[in-house]
Formats: C-alpha cells, structure tokens, sequence
C-alpha cells in the first residue's frame, strides 16, 4: 500500500517534473489569482493558490488552473500569498504547454518543498519491508531436514557405476593444469575499482541529494525558509558528506604500497602444504606491522522479492605470518599446511564456501593496506 | 497407495569420497510406470536459496508396477557434507516413479571422516548487527556487546 501512495504521490510528480523540462514556454494571461481555503484532515484549514490562466497555442485558445505538479496546500497562507502576488490578475505570465497535449500546461514547473510529503509512504514501504524480510528469515533460520522430491525427470546416465574420481563434479569449483602451478595471485577487488564503484555511488547521491539543498537554499535566500525541507534533508546531506569522505579515502588508498602473492599453486587440496611469497612495492617504511592470514568464509545468497542478499561468515581465519620489522614485511615465505579436516571450497549459484589469502598492513594516518586473494581449496583426492 | 522404498545394504549412512554404495530399490504402485530413477544428489540448506545438484541417476530397465531391484553407486570426490553458520550441504538418494507422486529418500553423509563437516562456529547464533544487538540490550534481550 505503501509503494502504491509512494507512487501516486511522488513518482508520478516527479516523472512530471522530467518530463516539463523540455515543454514549450508560452505568454499567458492570468485570469484570476487568489488564495483559496479548505478544510484539513484534522480539522483546521489549509491554503493553497488558485490561479486561473489562459494562453493561446496552435491557434487555438486554452484556459489551465494547474499551478505546480506537487500538491501546495499547506497551513502557511502567508507564503501562498506570496506566491500569488507574483501573479495579479491581468498580468501576463510565462506558462510551460505540452506540446503533445496542449490542453495541458503549468505555471511552474519545477520541483518543490512540498514534495518530500510524497516521501512520507517510504516509511511504510521500509516497515513492510523490513517485516517480510525479518519473517523470511525466520522461517530461514529453522534447520530441520526437509528432503522433498528435487528431481523429477530423469538425466542421461543409462546406469554405468564409473567412479567420478578426477572428474569435474558440480559444487566442486573447475580447475586446470594451470591452477597446480607456481602462480602470481590476483587480488579479488584492486583499489581502482573501489575507488571508481564510490565515486560513481557518490555522485548518483550526491547528485540526487542537491537537487533539494538547492531549493532549501534558495528559500533562505529569498526570506522564506523552507524549515520543514531545511531539517530533512540534513541526514541525507551528511550521509553523501560521508561518501565524498570515502572517495577520498579511497584516492588515497591508491598511493599505498602493493603486496605481491606467489603461491606454489591456486588450487590445493585440504591437508597439503601451500607455500606462500611476497614482495611489497612501494613504500613499505610507512606500514608499522603486516599480518597474512588464511581465511574459509561462508557465504549465502537469498532473495526477497528483487531485493537480493548476500549474508557471510568466517568459519576459519588463521593468522600465518605477523611482523613488525621492516625487513620482513617487505618480503618473505611461509610454508601453510591447509587443515585436513575442514571445509574445501564450494561453489553453486547460492551458496559458496570460498578460501582466500588476507594481507593487511597497518598505516598510521592513512588508509590500511588491504588485499584478499582467492585460492582454490579442493577435497582430497580419492586413492 | 503407492509404495517406494530404499534400502542400503549397509548399517550406516557414512560414506568416504569414491565408496561404492550398493542396495535395493523395491515399489509397490497402483499403476505400472514407465520409468522408474533413482537419483543421487545434493542439496543445500540454510539462510540462502537453496541450490541442488543431481549428480548420478540410475534407471531401472521394464519395471513393473510391483518389484525389486539392486543398484550400486559410486560416490564421487565431494562436495563433503557440511554443516556451518549460514550453509548446510546434504546428501541423498531419491526413488522416483512417473507413475507415482510418492517419492523415496535416504539421506547419506559423504565426508573422508566419516561425520559431516562441522567448523567451530557452527552453532553459534547469528550475533546481528553490532547496533541491533546494542538495542536489544537496552531492553534486557539479545547478547550485549562490550
């Protein structure tokens, strides 16, 4: 219900106001220009201007009352007064024509203050929302064994016994020759990518969000504050004050020195040896100490409605090397025998058990180094 | 009322990776199906969408509406059983027949230790948001944080 006053109430103005942007403006002369009162919903009244208009388009003569796309009425009859002095009776006035349908114009087109009242229904969105999300997982978190009929065709497979050993097998992730190689490591997110996915995140809201510092500023500006707009958008201005935070923290992340993994191989099976080496580029005299860890995470995927999410945990985390001396920060091997009695990787299109290799080197004043590189952990091969 | 069942032949449900597992099959329906499967797979269970993977079938040749037959699988490399925090991955044979909407299943743990894997963490309750959490104590519920 929510979405559906949410819609009516401000997308739809909204969508309005995108559209009037490329109208025709057109001389009109207003007609009559009053404030006009009604009665509230609680009981008292309500202002709102009425403007009555008449313009000529395409030959023909049109009259409009349509003042603004978002609802006026309000108790405050002193600024729509305002507003109507601007437009006396007999005056000519600029108004926006829709080209495709003529008998549809405004005297102003842009957004307003009274807008964000079209926000309001978000709020009961965000309830139910939350609700179903919180009832889903509910239901989620119960762990009896439900084994109901998954399949109910039948594969290929005329009944051979072949064992699967060496075999690609689904849930098991694909790997080739190359994978048991010595090979250098790519870390699973650089720190231009970071830096480009905040910057482009910041922009879409602090883009959105200025549109509305805009018009509280302008009401200051013009002796008629906007209190109401002034103190709600605060949140949402020290919100894309935090991002343009993380732009540059990120920007700076991009000076930091760059570890560099070899492992003896990417793929390696539960209870072998995998040697580890490194060699940092860059200023590694800033970093005060590195740890190199070896973690095995959890993750799990799940949808409510086209709301996707994704939900983590640690089920291992291994600290292999810790050092604060400069020499060996900068470079060094370890030898790590992945444990033989826990989890391999796993991978299916919800649910993923992934391992990766952790490098974390402390800067005081500045952002941590922080890499991960994925590495393929694998069942131990049958005899 | 139709009637499907499995059974291994042996008295344990643990398998190691590459073990052959062997047993009968045996149905009783009301109606002599076309074909009749029986399915090894893997599912899995917990906090997100579930995902599953047949990975051998084994079709039974001129079944009649009532009989019994032996089959024997091997099992392959993995993925093992698991049980962790958010993920749970389960093992199991399904007999299904065309004719019939019954089904028959029996669970099977494929693990090199002979028990599903079990990290640590496993039986923790999931702690939330460190703010949730911060909330909840305020009214006397949830695991506060220091």
């Amino acid at each position: 219900m929510g979405s559906v006053f949410f819609y009516f109430f401000f997308i739809s103005s909204f969508l309005k106001v995108r559209e009037a942007a490329a109208w025709e403006e057109v001389t009109c002369t207003i007609i009559s220009s009053d404030v006009g009162s009604y009665r509230g919903s609680e009981g008292g009244t309500v202002y709102a201007p009425e403007i009555e208009y008449e313009y000529e388009y395409a030959g023909r003569t049109w009259r409009s009352d349509k003042v603004r796309f978002f609802g006026m009425r309000s108790s405050n009859r002193t600024s729509h007064a305002n507003f109507v002095a601007r437009f006396p009776e007999g005056s000519a006035a600029v108004c926006y024509v829709n080209p495709a349908n003529p008998s549809e114009a405004v005297l102003d087109r842009g957004y307003s203050a009274s807008m964000f009242f079209g926000l309001i229904p978000l709020v009961f969105v965000g309830v139910g929302v939350g609700g179903m999300t919180y009832a889903v997982r509910g239901m989620r978190n119960a762990k009896g064994k439900d084994f109901s009929p998954v399949f109910k065709g039948s594969e290929q497979d005329r009944g051979s016994m072949g064992r699967l050993t060496g075999e690609a097998v689904p849930g098991l992730p694909a790997v080739d020759e190359a994978d048991f190689q010595e090979s250098r490591l790519k870390p699973s997110q650089t720190a231009l990518a970071t830096c480009l996915a905040m910057v482009g995140v910041s922009i879409f809201w602090n883009g959105l969000v200025s549109v509305f510092v805009t018009i509280a500023a302008r009401s200051w500006m013009d002796g008629d504050p906007e209190y109401f707009l002034t103190f709600f958008i605060i949140p949402f201005v020290l919100v894309g004050i935090g991002l343009i935070g993380g732009v540059f923290y990120f920007l700076l992340a991009l000076f930091n020195p760059r570890p560099d993994v070899t492992v003896s191989a990417r793929a390696i099976q539960l209870g072998e040896k995998l040697r580890i080496k490194w060699i940092v580029n860059g200023r590694t005299g800033r970093m005060e100490w590195v740890r190199i860890s070896l973690e095995g995470t959890e993750s799990a995927t799940y949808r409510v409605g086209t709301r996707s999410t994704t939900d983590t945990s640690n089920f291992l985390s291994e600290t292999l090397f810790e050092s604060s001396d400069r020499f060996a920060m900068a470079e060094g091997n370890l030898e790590v025998t992945i444990p033989a009695d826990t989890m391999h990787s796993f991978e299916a299109h919800n649910n993923k058990i992934t391992w990766e290799l952790r490098f974390h080197g402390k800067i005081s004043t500045w952002p941590d180094v922080k890499q991960s590189y994925p590495i393929t952990v694998l069942p131990r091969k049958i005899a | 009322m139709d009637e499907l069942k499995i059974e291994l032949a042996s008295d344990h449900r643990e398998f190691f990776p590459g073990e052959e597992v062997a047993g009968t099959v045996s149905w009783r329906l009301g109606k002599a199906p076309r074909e009749v499967h029986l399915h090894l797979l893997w599912y899995t269970q917990g906090k997100g969408d579930r995902d599953a993977q047949l990975i051998r079938t084994v079709e039974f040749q001129h079944p009649a509406s009532e009989d019994s037959r032996p089959f024997h699988i091997y099992l392959p490399r993995g993925p093992y059983s698991f049980s962790g925090r958010l993920v749970s991955i389960i093992w199991g044979f399904e007999l299904i027949a065309n004719s019939s909407k019954e089904a028959a299943n029996e669970e099977i743990v494929l693990s090199p230790t002979g028990k599903e894997v079990r990290p640590p963490n496993a039986d923790e309750q999931e702690a939330g948001h460190p703010l949730v959490q911060k909330i909840k104590s305020w009214f006397g519920g949830g695991n506060a944080r220091a």
